[in-house]
């Protein structure tokens, strides 16, 4: 009896050195944390009319500056970069652009393409409206959607690229429409009203734990949903870009509109994207870098702290001026599922 | 490929038998008194290995606790429910990729065997070991983000609960559990890992 308790003893000893040495034969096969070289497309449009001045409906104010300033962010951070302002943002500059990167562009290579201008829904696709889509004739504004590209287009696109590195930001309106997730539930509606948006908001237990909105895990219908994409899962559904495609942050959900703001003098997603470049804070984890999904966290809680929060006080004090005033206002960022992320670049110490 | 998890789980199992196959030869796991129901908590840390069909493989940490409850059968299995709450990290980056850490809630339905009661008379403390796994479902959300996604385990391993003569409402487990997620989005997902319990017998026990 006391050679079996022995034995017993010593064969858990003996599977726990075991297990410690196959983990540490495994988790030493690491390589640099960041992708080789990193590549980035960047395009932003504020003049749509070149006649118009910036702001004059429909042209935008400060999304080519977004651009600029992007550009000037990823530069820094080791990207190489293309960026084409206004009238250089066409669809042919696009696909000369990502025709000159298959060339060059290695698979362990970071691909990001980073968009700020008008986006919109039409026909269940969304768009971003790239210079050229948008034109005036005899005094009238129309839209050639031939001269830009829609979510299922412009993934067939991305594919074409060698990487599987390939991030996609976009601060446009509609742009959630663009990701289309295969397994994951998006608890963020596609319209972010004042009710999700208190219900939504994380708690300081959640930041604590890093957890956001995990509470509406006991939400039968969430729950019914997500079994419901488990069990019809498939990777090679072509609509929108699915989370192999690349990794998509929109700066709002499907069916809202995302801001650009004068005090900020650019649009909010990049506006807080450009904060990721400097704060640690933006490094949720500590490990020394930041990844899509802690820019889309740090964006997202800047939105509802600086943005939102503001609209739903005067919601709640005022009420809604107009039907659907506050409603608007209120907006969003969304992200892709799928379980890899990849690092954009260091923190900043 | 579910065909081929599961007939990765039960090798493992067979092979965990054979090492325990020794011991059950001169002890039979009935001389102990059946203690009927049983509820208790265990909490444990895991290493996880994970490969996406497009990227390396990255090993994940993660710390877990449950609450459960169950009933003896016969004296040599028992059948459990248990609660379980998981948190894996994320893993370190590696030429740019990371595997994103999420927490998830669980549901598991367990079998455990026993297999070998060692008592020795001069000390307070006897031992059982036995063999347990079964399967279970979770509903998972990624670290900072409101994404919510469901898949399903199975598991199984080694456990040893430890008894005190002298008190024989309580004992401790030390167990290595083995999991399989059927995560439909990567390759393979599997953690190794190790668990502290304690059992509490309301109705008395061994």
């Amino acid at each position: 009896m006391h050679y079996q308790k022995r034995y017993m003893i010593t064969l858990f000893v003996k599977m726990l050195t075991g297990i410690v040495l196959l983990l540490a034969i495994l988790s030493s096969c690491s390589l640099s944390p960041e992708a080789p070289k990193k590549y980035a497309l960047i395009y932003g449009i504020s003049k749509y009319i070149d006649s118009y001045n910036e702001g004059e409906s429909p042209n935008l104010t400060y999304t080519d500056d977004d651009a600029t300033a992007v550009d000037e962010m990823l530069k820094g951070k080791g990207y190489i970069t293309t960026c084409r302002i206004n009238s250089e943002a066409t669809k042919e500059n696009l696909d000369t652009d990502i025709e000159t990167l298959k060339a060059i562009i290695k698979p362990t290579d970071l691909f990001l393409f980073y968009y700020s201008g008008h986006g919109m829904q039409k026909d269940n696709k969304e768009y971003i409206l790239l210079y050229g889509s948008v034109y005036l004739s005899n005094g009238n504004i129309y839209g050639d959607l031939s001269k830009t590209y829609d979510d299922i287009t412009f993934a067939k696109l991305l594919d074409t690229l060698p990487t599987n590195k390939r991030v996609v930001m976009l601060d446009s309106c509609n742009s959630g429409g663009f990701i289309n997730n295969r397994l994951e539930y998006d608890t963020i509606p596609s319209d972010y009203g004042p009710s999700s948006f208190s219900s939504g908001t994380p708690t300081p237990l959640d930041i604590l734990f890093s957890v956001n909105l995990p509470l509406q895990i006991n939400n039968y219908a969430i729950k019914q949903k997500a079994i419901e994409l488990y069990n019809n899962y498939n990777p090679n559904s072509s609509s929108g870009i699915s989370p192999y495609d690349a990794i998509v942050i929109s700066a709002s959900g499907s069916q809202e509109y995302s801001y650009e703001d004068p005090e900020l003098q650019h649009g909010l997603l990049t506006y807080f994207f450009l904060h990721t470049a400097d704060t640690k804070y933006a490094d949720l984890n500590g490990d020394g870098y930041v990844s899509t999904l802690e820019a889309f966290f740090y964006i997202k809680a800047s939105i509802d702290a600086n943005w939102n929060s503001a609209y739903y006080n005067y919601y709640i004090e005022y009420g809604d001026p107009s039907p659907g005033w506050t409603l608007d206002y209120i907006f969003s960022p969304h992200i892709s599922g799928g379980p890899i992320d990849f690092v954009l670049f260091k923190a900043s110490d | 490929m579910h065909k081929r998890n599961i007939y990765i789980f039960l090798v493992f199992v067979s092979l965990s038998t054979g090492l325990f196959g020794e011991t059950l030869k001169s002890n039979s796991p009935t001389l102990f008194r059946t203690r009927w129901f049983f509820l208790g908590t265990t909490s444990e840390t895991f290493f996880s290995a994970v490969k996406d069909s497009s990227f390396e493989r990255a090993i994940q940490t993660g710390v877990g606790a449950n609450i459960f409850a169950g009933v003896d059968l016969f004296s040599v299995f028992s059948v459990r429910t248990d609660l379980e709450f998981l948190k894996v990290n994320a893993s370190y980056p590696n030429s740019g990729i990371i595997y994103r850490g999420y927490t998830a809630a669980s549901n598991n339905f367990r079998l455990d065997i026993y297999l070998n009661w060692l008592d020795k008379e001069q000390s307070n403390l006897n031992m059982l070991t036995g063999l347990f796994g079964g399967w279970g479902y979770s509903f998972a959300s990624y670290t900072q983000t409101p994404l919510i996604f469901y898949y399903t385990q199975i598991f199984g391993g080694p456990r040893l609960e430890i008894f005190d003569k002298k008190h024989n409402f309580y004992s401790f487990t030390l167990e290595l559990p083995l999991t399989y997620q059927f995560r439909r989005d990567l390759e393979y997902s599997t953690s190794l890992g190790i668990s502290i319990g304690l059992n509490l017998y309301p109705l008395g026990g061994r």
